[in-house]
């Protein structure tokens, strides 16, 4: 029965000339047998097919078009075959309780059709209202989820904080100057882990609202990757030796300030999960045809490579969700909840980009995490100038 | 802060500063580095003796049992990389005749879960409460 009903549901959603062509060949068929049992046998039957089939897949007025179309023809050849005599034939009362049969049929199948179509649209709409508060609880206990993350992360600094604290009230006079100058460094390393949390909550808000916030010019990549530079740790800059290999006359089409934070984040990741006194290097390219030929060819691959542990192949589908650390991360004694990277990948995906990570997670092979930019720049084939995007485009 | 911390984790365990004779060996479980420096130093200041480990994997069988037995074990419970729960169970089944358990946890959840078995102290503690729990914990 089930069978049935998936079969009469899924005629429904045939094309139009499917459907069209389902009708005439039931028409032709029908009409055909009609017209070989004539005059023998009266196969008014035979003609109901058609009908139920318009009113069924294309409603009342398909049913009724139908049986107008068949009355037509039937009436034509009975005419042409009887002449005016046919009102006093035999046949005459047939063929008019055929097509009030074939009205009443067209009726209860244009109902019944009618009823079909609220009945999908009621459970349609209780689907999408469902899905609807699906998507909103999901989002409601991802909130939750979050808050009860960054709650937790907090209080471990703020554990520090106190703890040092405390030492120092509790314990002062039997603590030299240097032990106290120590619990006092501490203290302070607590709160700039409190900061650094409450900085990354809060661009994990501003990158959700990047779609809307994007606001995107043609600017020297070069430039910017120094501008991060500028202003990175002092102590990782000490710490890595960092390599910049992005030619000067690289422009992208991108937001400067999205740019800035994801080689901000991708680099202090390098900086936390590497040994120190490695190289960590930022590069550029354009992304060849050849290589990339599912779209992203012409577009600027920046990348982001270190020395470091790498990423096993398993972890590296969880790297880019909200609060995954990896267990190389938790292991590690380096502080962190997990938004740096679902950050980036906000902000990329916001600028029309794309982010993945290469590792073969050999220890000291490293990982390179890339990200795609769209070219700030078009090279003019006939002259062989580059042009800036925006010239290109009409925007300048 | 990273030559810092590791060598503290190395190898100094002990404090430079004893103000009291150590009596009570303390075991201190705790994978944040800058939480167990603080924690052994207020520890070792309040006259115990403290061995420190990053992890419950590197108390059984090694140097941290040898000697004195540890009259306290303070765990953290580090959520929510692992399940807490778990990770308690399995200090307990590894080490069946384990020392009354004092748990840091950051958790609401773990201290719910926990505190009417467990001395569950939720971060962040005031060092005078954890060492009133450790008190109380040895004191026959």
């Amino acid at each position: 029965m089930s069978t049935v009903m998936t079969l009469i549901l899924r005629l429904m959603r045939l094309p139009v000339m499917g459907r069209l062509a389902l009708i005439l060949g039931s028409l032709v068929v029908s009409l055909s047998l009609y017209r070989l049992a004539f005059p023998a046998t009266y196969l008014g039957g035979t003609l109901m097919l058609p009908i139920i089939l318009s009113a069924w897949l294309f409603g009342l007025q398909g049913g009724l078009l139908c049986v107008s179309v068949i009355t037509l023809i039937l009436g034509t050849s009975y005419g042409i075959v009887f002449g005016s005599a046919f009102w006093s034939s035999p046949w005459y009362t047939p063929f008019l309780i055929g097509t009030l049969y074939g009205l009443a049929l067209c009726l209860v199948v244009g109902v019944l059709r009618y009823m079909t179509d609220t009945l999908l649209g009621a459970q349609y709409k209780i689907a999408r209202t469902e899905q609807a508060y699906q998507q909103e609880h999901a989002l409601n206990e991802m909130k939750d989820q979050a808050l009860q993350n960054l709650g937790h992360e907090l209080r471990t600094p703020l554990a520090q904080i106190q703890g040092y604290l405390e030492l120092l009230e509790t314990f002062q006079n039997q603590c030299d100057a240097a032990t106290q100058a120590r619990f006092i460094m501490n203290a302070r390393g607590g709160c700039e882990e409190l900061l650094s949390l409450i900085s990354t909550a809060l661009e994990t808000v501003h990158a959700s609202e990047a779609r809307q916030s994007t606001r995107l010019s043609v600017f020297s990549l070069q430039h910017e990757i120094k501008t991060v530079m500028a202003h990175f740790e002092p102590r990782f800059m000490q710490d890595y030796r960092i390599k910049i290999d992005i030619a000067e006359s690289v422009h992208v089409h991108a937001d400067p300030r999205f740019v800035r934070q994801i080689v901000r984040n991708l680099l202090t990741n390098a900086c936390k999960y590497t040994p120190a006194q490695t190289c960590i290097t930022v590069s550029a390219a354009a992304m060849s045809a050849m290589n990339e030929p599912d779209g992203r060819a012409g577009m600027i691959c920046v990348r982001v490579s270190d020395q470091g542990p790498g990423i096993p192949l398993e972890q590296q589908s969880l790297l880019f969700q909200r609060f995954v650390r990896l267990p190389n991360a938790t292991e590690s004694t380096q502080s962190g909840i997990g938004l740096g990277l679902a950050i980036c990948k906000q902000l990329v995906e916001a600028m029309g980009g794309t982010i993945w990570v290469e590792s073969t997670g050999r220890n000291g092979e490293g990982c390179c995490f890339s990200f795609t930019l769209a070219s700030g720049s078009v090279v003019d084939f006939e002259s062989g100038e580059t042009q800036y995007f925006e010239k290109a485009k009409g925007y300048a | 802060m990273r030559e810092r911390t590791t060598a503290f984790l190395e190898g100094r365990q002990e404090m430079p500063i004893s103000a009291r004779p150590m009596t009570n060996k303390v075991i201190l479980i705790e994978p944040n580095v800058t939480l167990a420096e603080m924690l052994s130093h207020a520890l070792t200041l309040a006259g115990y003796m403290v061995v420190v480990a990053a992890r419950e994997a590197e108390i059984s069988g090694t140097k941290l049992m040898v000697g004195t037995p540890p009259a306290v074990l303070v765990v953290d419970l580090y959520e929510p990389e692992e399940d807490p729960i778990a990770q308690l169970r399995h200090i307990r089944a590894r080490w069946p005749e384990a020392p009354p358990l004092i748990i840091l946890t950051a958790s609401q959840h773990v201290t719910e879960a926990l505190a009417s078995t467990e001395r569950v102290i939720r971060k962040p503690f005031h060092l005078s409460d954890l060492l009133q729990a450790i008190q109380q914990a040895v004191t026959p």
